[in-house]
């Protein structure tokens, strides 16, 4: 090995090493010295530019006081986020949003139905007169559970009286049935009466 | 929304497939009446009752716009009067016209409001999947473009 290419030798010249073709090859375990600062530790210790070489970096501790440190902020914020979810739930009651009967109604509130919407909001048994072709044909009395500006309603507890056409109201034969729950089309309504006892009976009619 | 690319024009205008459809009004009428309360029902088993006194007991399986349903699996009731019998006949598909409606006997078992409430929000959200402008691809096909 010629002592200007051999890298251990004193005679070593890295000049000529470098224009060598085929490149040499190089030792495996040798670290790279990237700057002249990490090259300090090579000159002799008499020389003030001589550093020695320090504690080398503990990489793998310092990776690891970092994740701690994440993970114990990642706790915290955990539970922050846990409070904040139990007072809001303690908070605002769940609300069912939507609630689309209540928003037809609200429509009506002010007019001439807004007698429906009063029996509506009050929750007060109404008396609805029916229709046939030409005459009354019975009454339908229940709770208002839903109704719109077509005058198309949903009574709960409905109990309907039916009598007999071409027959007046005091002789002729009235049938009673019962529904739990009833969708009326407003086709049929004639009159809606607010049924309490109450010392003014609101009235609405449709022709 | 509107497209700055065609000058103006509206997606609906645009976009070939959406200007062959009818186009949805913005705050759909039915949602302030009562219909879409029947058109909740749907599969539901009701008994309607039209003005003749006919008596429908069956499924229903659609509610238009005008209250026109149509039903399946009937059983329907001729009118009692004291003279006339009482028929009862069976169907498997019948389609009545809404004008003809008088009471729609609903189950005790079905809140109404819940249940109208529960299909605005299937509706809505079918709807939603449907507009182009909101409509995402799949998780697949954006892993894909993003490549």
């Amino acid at each position: 090995m010629d002592p200007q290419l051999d890298f251990l030798s004193e005679h070593f010249d890295p000049a000529l090493a470098l224009k060598q073709q085929p490149p040499l090859a190089t030792p495996v375990k040798v670290k790279p010295l990237d700057n002249l600062n990490k090259c300090r530790f090579l000159l002799p210790p008499s020389d003030p530019n001589h550093k020695s070489l320090g504690k080398p970096k503990e990489n793998q501790s310092s990776m690891g006081k970092k994740k701690e440190e994440w993970e114990i902020k990642k706790e915290e914020i955990d539970k922050k986020r846990a409070e904040m979810i139990i007072a809001i739930q303690q908070r605002a009651p769940v609300v069912d949003y939507r609630n689309v009967l209540e928003k037809i109604a609200n429509r009506h509130a002010v007019g001439p139905l807004s007698v429906l919407h009063r029996c509506f909001v009050s929750k007060s048994r109404i008396r609805v007169w029916i229709r046939s072709i030409k005459a009354i044909k019975g009454i339908l009395v229940g709770f208002l559970r839903a109704f719109d500006r077509h005058m198309n309603l949903v009574l709960l507890d409905v109990d309907e009286e039916v009598w007999e056409s071409n027959v007046s109201e005091e002789m002729s034969q009235k049938k009673h049935r019962h529904f739990n729950q009833l969708f009326v089309k407003g086709d049929s309504v004639v009159m809606i009466k607010q049924d309490d006892s109450s010392t003014a009976s609101t009235t609405t009619t449709t022709s | 929304g509107i497209n700055a690319e065609y000058g103006g024009a509206t997606q609906h205008e645009t976009n070939p497939i959406l200007s062959q459809m009818p186009r949805r009004r913005k705050r759909s009428p039915s949602r302030l009446t009562l219909v879409v309360m029947l058109q909740s029902l749907a599969g539901i088993e009701v008994m309607i009752e039209l003005r003749n006194g006919t008596q429908l007991k069956g499924i229903i399986e659609y509610v238009d716009r005008g209250m026109n349903v149509h039903m399946l699996d009937l059983e329907v009731r001729t009118p009692q009067h004291k003279d006339t019998e009482q028929h009862v006949t069976r169907f498997q598909n019948l389609f009545i016209s809404g004008r003809n409606i008088k009471y729609v006997q609903i189950p005790e078992k079905v809140d109404v409001g819940k249940t109208l409430d529960k299909y605005l929000e299937v509706s809505d959200k079918r709807g939603k999947m449907y507009q182009r402008s909101i409509r995402k691809a799949p998780v697949k096909e954006r892993a894909i473009k993003n490549e």
